[in-house]
This record gives C-alpha cells, structure tokens and sequence, in this order.
C-alpha cells in the first residue's frame, strides 16, 4: 500500500471526513453459518486412508456410529472430502473390513 | 437399543477443525443426535471452541453461543431462563433443550463455582464435561481432571495429586441427573442424554474422552482407550437418580461378575502420558498404588451387590 | 404516580416499566436495595420476570449475555467490586452486540473496604465498549433506565448500557420522582429488539474463533455505533421528553452556561454540588457555569468543544484517578478541548465518599479564575492522626525508611 492510498484509507474511516473505503463497514459481529466443509476439505490432512472390502463388511454401523467427522454414510460411503483418516473405523470394525493404506500424495 | 436405531441426521457437520480421532467430536455427534435440533447450545473455552470452525463458518447445526471460560452454568442459567420466558410467551411451541457444553477444565477448575451455582438452582439445562483429563486445548497442562502419574507438560515426571470426583461433586448437589459415560459405550450414552432430556433441572454428564496428542496415543485408538478405561475399573459407568445409584454397561458387566476386570496397566500401558511408569524401567510402585485404588472403590462395589438383598434401600439424598 | 423513593428502588420500577424479562443479579452494598425489591416486584406483585439469583457478578453478567441471546430484555445491578469481578464479560457483552441495560452504584474499590461513593469503578471499565449514563437524580436514574433499553436496542447501536449513580448519596437517599404511565413507557420504548438470537430454526454461532484478518472490523463496528449512538441518545431524551415527559439532558446537562466565561466540569451528584458553588459564585460576580457530562461513553466531544472552548477558566472535578496520569476526565477534556481555550484545572476530590462541600468547589473555581490554583489539585487530602499510626507501625516494621 502506498503513502497516499494508506492516508487515504486512514482519512476514509476517521468520524466527520469523507469515507471512501471503509463505506461498507456496517453492523459486524461473529456470527458463523452451518456449513460442511467448515475449515475447508480436510481430507488433505490424511496420511492414511481407509479402504473398505465389501465382502467382508455386514453393515453392523460401527464405522459409522464412531466416526468423529460423520464422514461414513449408514451405507457405508466414506467422504474422503472429508475423511482426516485417523482410523477409528479400521480399528473398531470387528470383521476388519476397513484397512488404512498409506496415501500417494495428490 | 441397537446403533441401526440411532437417528442419521448430523448436526456435527464434517470439515471442522477437530484433530483426527477427536473424541469430543465423537461425544458431541452422538448428543446432538439425542437431543435433536430443538437444542441451545453454550459452548465455553474448549477445545469446542476450535473444533466448531472458525469464522465465518460453523460446523454445529445447532444455535451456538460461544462464551468466557468460567461460565458454563451461568450462561446455561441465562438461556433456561429466556427460554423459560419465550415457552411463557407462546414464542416457542416446542420447550428446547438448553445444552451447556465445557471441557475438564471448564468443569472441574475455573468453571466450577458457576455450576455449583447453577446447580444448587437447579437450573434447567444439561450440562456435558467432555472430560480429556487436562488443557488440551492449551497444549495439555495438569487441570483437577488430570490422574495420578499422568504427565503433561507441566507435570512432567507425573501428576503427584490424584484427580477429584467431579461426578460425585454433583451428586452432592442433589440434581435430579448424574451420568458417567464412555464413547466406547454408545448406546448406553446416547440412553443417558436420552433420560436426561425428559427430565427437567440440572442434569450433569459427564463423558470421558481420551484425547490422542494429549495422551499421546494413535488417532485410530480413541475408542480402544476409551473402552480399557472401563474395563479396568479406570471410569465408572453409572447414572444417580432420585438418591439412587445404577451402574450400567461396562461397569455393571464387571460389579456383577460377567466379565473379567482387566489390570490398570493393560489402561496406561497403552498411553504415552503414562510411559515413565513402564520406561526406561517399571515404575512398580505407581502402578500399584492406582491398582490399589481401584481394587478398593471395586471391592465395595462388588460387596454391595452380592449383598443386595440384605441391604436395605437407603435413600443417599432425599428425591427432588 | 408521585412516589418518596430511594435511588436504588427507583430502578427496580424503572425496570418493571421497561417490561425486562430476565434480571441477573448478585447482591453488593450498595446496590442491594434494586434485587430486593425487583423480587418483591415478582413475588407479590405479579410483575412477569425471571430472577435468577446467581452466586456471583461474573455469572450474573454471562447469565445476563445469554438471556439476551436467546432473545429477552435483560437486566442486572451491581457496583464497585462487582462490577470489576465483571470486566472480561462486560468486553464479551459489547462484543456480542446484544442489548442489555445494568445499573451500577459508584463506589470505591478496595483495600480498604470502603462503601462509599466515588467513580473509580465504572470509569475503569470505560473502554470496555458499553455505552455509560451518569445520573444525579433519582427521577434522572428511573427516565434513564427507560431511555437505556431504548438506546441499546436501537439498530445502529446495539450495545450494552450502564446507567451510573452515586453511592448513599443518590443510592438510599429518598427522593420525589414521577412514575410515569405504563402505556407512555410502551409507547416510547417498542418490544425487545436485538441483532440476532439464538433460534434452533435458523441454527446460527455466535463467537467463535475470528482471525486478525476480520477481527479488527468488528471491534471498528462498535466504534462507529459509539459515534452512531450520540445522535440516538439525543434523540431518545427528546422522544421521551415529549411521550413521557420528563428531561435530563443528552450527552450533556448545562446550567448557567448561556452567559458563563467560567466552567466547572463534573459528573453524577458531584455536579449539583458544581451548581450550587456557580451560583454562589455568580453572586460573588463571577459568571460561572456548570457542564455536567451525563453520557460519559460515548463522550460528548463536540458538545464539550463547543462549550468549553471560548471560556476564561475551565475546572473539572473528579471522583477518580488514572493513577500514573491523573484525573481520569479532566485527561480527556483536555485531549478532547486541544490547545482550545484554557488549560482545564484538575480537581481530585471526594474518593472513597469524602464530602465535597460546595464552598470547597466555589472556593477551588475562584482560585482557578484568579490564576491560583495548581494544575492538578487535591483539594480534599487531609492525612488524619489513624494514618500517621500505620506508618508508625510500619516504621516498627523496618519496612520504611524514615525519608
């Protein structure tokens, strides 16, 4: 930022003189929305990820009722968007259904 | 109850800012299933507070009031107090469930003057400590939750204290509902904010969450850690209604016999705070001291319930 | 309805008028008398409110936070160490945007215990971002507390208000106020309004973590409502004026400033003692007035530049210290006035209750207006035999050298 523009910008907000930049500065508090995806696609912060063998899984929800990103569907889909890959499911699945396999970095 | 019964809407959303294997976000899932969107949620300094996302966006599809650490049962005061107001006023057709949300920290030290408070008011709200033994959310200090021999990273040859009985605190409260639970257990604490949520006043539960960079243990193990804490007699599962005390789950399995309590060391073998008890060498003395304790606590357990039939019902606390 | 009242139950009126719903409150003399009779209000008069009678002012202010999230008009009282046992959560309510009026007694901080009046208190917690009315009478405290809630829940505000009055001297002094009309009191101040609410149909979080890249907007945010709620404080005096009746000031209160070349500055009961001396001092053939500063946050800049700047001789009294600096307020009128007018003269008086009688304060002026006082006064010191017995005790001590 230059010397003029940061006067300017300094100007612009200071009570009784024009105000150009800092016009839209309204009515601000910290109110956040729901939204997936909060802080963005944390399937990034995996090193592992898990796989599931279908042959081997009975459905039992285990997966699902543990994982900590509700990240696993009742049909057993698993939204590597999100997946942080801590294996809590391999490691409780009690068929072993879910094994984690080191991730090729994308 | 089976997990297949355990409603499927979310309103812990994934892609938050939870570390991997979080076991707040585990209870916090499993609640908020039970308590449904009708809920307000108070949320004090926590590792919750991080978890939820930062602004502008949020991971909770509940309103969520995000507050000063020493608050909990005050801010949970004031929310059953409006909506007490607000049902008055017709503006609610449905009473919400006011959910007031803190960590060990939150419960056991700073926070505990403003619940004791709210609770000898009885205020109408459940409170939930999500108890991961220390301030985690700080980079893991000692806190009043923290066991013997546990390290932190201002206990760093091992906590000399032992914790104190949070749960046995509310208990002398006299609130309508005290409940322990473990995330290994989910159906038994998904039931218990169940119960909790027909009933109206304080009710205090109080979760056990092993935290894996706090404990030092793999992300995978939260629920294997979480399960050898009862197994072994480490957490009591139990709920305390109307002067009674019923133990439940894991920790029933055990009092009554039907399965083997395992040794505190097969519990804190498994994480790395309690390493300097096995490394470079074994720690005999430690190990033993908090086997002895919970030996004691069992043995008068196990007495009570062989000697059920001879023993009178006695009332600890008159029913509210 | 013509009642003889203390200050301290004028409020607990003020706040059934003004249909609060949620009062959080934690006793401390001398702010008792407000929860006492609020309670009353609601256990044998019907008045519809929840009492929530927490075990401490910190949780009665997080308790307070809340109620107004979930959506009701809340209120609380406290003073002096309650009111500091507050701060952290007196800067989350300005931050939170949520309305909410408190009223808080001056009085003086310890060690040693001391009950008594003085605004140490509240001027301490100046820059916490809530809005502060200073009143000196006790039908001033009820119209505030009205036109608080008024100014609070005003769209480009939305701040906390704390209405301000002297301890003992306002607090449980009794005297005549005018109750005015439920119906007027509706007329002028509409149903509780706030920015956002806590609403399981609209599932919004409030607070959470916020990085310096938007953090600072928000704190700017307040900082314009402050500059916002000058012209609302105007306004709201004026509309109650005319719906309720009853007239107090804006930002200011003046007397006998029309025709002044001399001017005492001061705040709350310290400034009917100021008027008293400048009539006194008009008979003695100075033309003296008074500015009573009423809304001390937002500070009335421009009214004080405007009134102060042409006058010979400005004195301004106060009832706390910036220690390491001095009078907190006659600080800021001189910041506030630049190298306008005269260098104002800092009176220091009164802390801890001390009375300041008018003849010291006409006394003080006069030395002022024939260049003879110092800068900085403290005119009420008067180091008593009890405190020449501590420090002979702490001679004993060998803790304190003779020099």
């Amino acid at each position: 930022m230059g010397q003029d523009e940061k006067t300017r910008r300094v100007a612009s907000v200071l009570p009784g003189r024009p105000r150009e930049v800092g016009e839209e500065i309204g009515f601000l508090t910290t109110i956040s929305v729901p939204s997936k995806g909060s802080v963005g696609l944390t399937g990034t912060w995996r090193t592992f990820v898990p796989v599931l063998s279908r042959e081997r899984c009975t459905g039992c929800l285990i997966c699902w009722v543990y994982c900590p990103e509700a990240c696993i569907t009742r049909e057993i889909e698993i939204d590597l968007n999100f997946c942080k890959g801590c294996g809590i499911c391999a490691e409780e699945c009690p068929r072993g259904a879910i094994a984690m396999v080191k991730e090729e970095k994308r | 109850m089976r997990i297949k019964d355990l409603p499927d809407e979310e309103l812990l959303l994934p892609g938050n800012a939870a570390c991997q294997g979080c076991p707040s976000s585990i209870a916090l899932r499993l609640a908020l299933k039970a308590l449904g969107r009708n809920t307000l949620m108070t949320v004090v300094a926590s590792c919750t507070s991080v978890l939820q996302s930062p602004f502008p966006a949020s991971a909770l599809g509940v309103p969520l009031l995000n507050m000063a650490f020493a608050t909990a049962g005050a801010s949970g005061s004031g929310l059953a107090a409006a909506v007490e107001r607000l049902v008055r006023k017709g503006v609610y057709a449905e009473r919400p469930t006011v959910l007031v949300w803190a960590g060990d920290g939150g419960t056991y030290d700073i926070g505990i003057q403003a619940l004791s408070g709210a609770a000898e008011r009885n205020a109408d709200f459940i409170y939930v400590c999500y108890n991961n033994e220390a301030y985690s959310n700080t980079g893991t200090q000692r806190s009043g939750a923290t066991p013997y021999a546990a390290w932190t990273t201002n206990t760093v040859s091992g906590k000399r204290e032992w914790r104190k009985d949070m749960a046995q605190i509310m208990v002398a409260h006299g609130i309508p509902y005290v409940a322990t639970a473990s995330l290994a257990y989910p159906i038994d604490l998904y039931e218990k904010f169940l119960r909790a949520k027909e009933i109206r006043g304080t009710r205090y539960i109080e979760v056990l969450a092993p935290c894996p960079p706090g404990w030092k243990f793999p992300s995978g193990h939260t629920i294997k850690v979480a399960r050898l804490a009862v197994q072994t007699g480490m957490w009591l599962l139990y709920e305390h209604r109307e002067g009674t005390t019923s133990y439940t789950a894991g920790t029933q399995r055990l009092i009554q016999g039907k399965a083997r309590r395992l040794p505190v060391e097969e519990y804190l073998k498994v994480q790395g705070r309690f390493r300097h008890l096995f490394h470079p060498e074994r720690d005999e003395g430690r190990i033993a001291e908090i086997q002895r304790r919970v030996d004691r606590v069992f043995e008068t357990l196990e007495f009570t319930y062989r000697m059920r039939e001879h023993i009178m019902d006695i009332e600890m606390l008159p029913p509210r | 309805m013509r009642l003889v009242e203390t200050g301290n139950h004028v409020v607990a009126h003020a706040v059934r008028l003004a249909r609060v719903e949620v009062v959080s409150a934690y006793p401390i003399t001398p702010q008792t008398q407000v929860v006492e009779k609020i309670s009353r209000f609601i256990e044998e008069e019907g008045f519809e409110c929840e009492y929530i009678p927490v075990e401490s002012e910190h949780s009665a202010m997080a308790a307070m936070i809340a109620a107004a999230a979930a959506g009701v008009r809340a209120f609380s009282a406290t003073s002096a160490h309650g009111l500091v046992y507050m701060y952290e959560l007196l800067h989350w309510a300005a931050g939170s945007r949520l309305p909410m009026v408190m009223a808080n007694v001056n009085r003086a901080l310890g060690p040693g215990w001391n009950i008594w009046c003085d605004q140490q208190d509240t001027m301490s917690a100046r820059d916490t971002g809530w809005i502060q009315i200073y009143c000196s009478t006790h039908q001033e405290i009820l119209d505030t507390v009205i036109q608080a809630y008024r100014v609070s829940e005003d769209p480009s505000v939305f701040l906390p208000v704390m209405v301000c009055y002297d301890a003992f001297t306002m607090s449980h002094t009794y005297m005549q106020v005018d109750l005015p009309d439920q119906e007027a009191v509706d007329r002028f101040l509409p149903p509780f309004r706030s920015p956002w609410r806590m609403d399981p149909r609209f599932p919004l979080t409030h607070g959470s973590v916020i990085y310096p890249q938007d953090y600072e907007e928000t704190r700017f945010s307040i900082y314009r409502a402050h500059e916002a709620a000058k012209e609302v404080i105007r306004r709201a005096a004026e509309e109650y004026r005319d719906l309720v009746g009853g007239y107090h000031g804006d930002l200011v209160e003046t007397y006998f400033m029309e025709e002044a070349e001399h001017a005492v500055v001061a705040v709350g009961s310290l400034a009917l003692e100021a008027r008293v001396a400048a009539e006194e001092l008009r008979r003695a053939g100075h033309p003296c007035g008074v500015v009573r500063i009423r809304t001390y946050r937002p500070f009335p800049s421009e009214e004080l530049r405007r009134l102060l700047g042409k006058m010979r001789t400005v004195v301004v009294l106060d009832r706390a210290v910036s220690f390491g600096l001095g009078g907190i307020l006659a600080s800021e009128v001189r910041a506030t006035l630049g190298g306008e007018g005269p260098r104002p003269v800092s009176v220091i008086a009164g802390l801890g209750g001390r009375d300041v009688p008018y003849t010291l304060i006409a006394e003080r002026t006069e030395a002022a207006i024939k260049g003879q006082a110092m800068e900085e006064e403290w005119p009420t010191l008067a180091l008593s035999d009890r405190h020449r017995v501590s420090k002979e005790a702490l001679r004993a001590l060998g803790e304190v050298s003779e020099a």
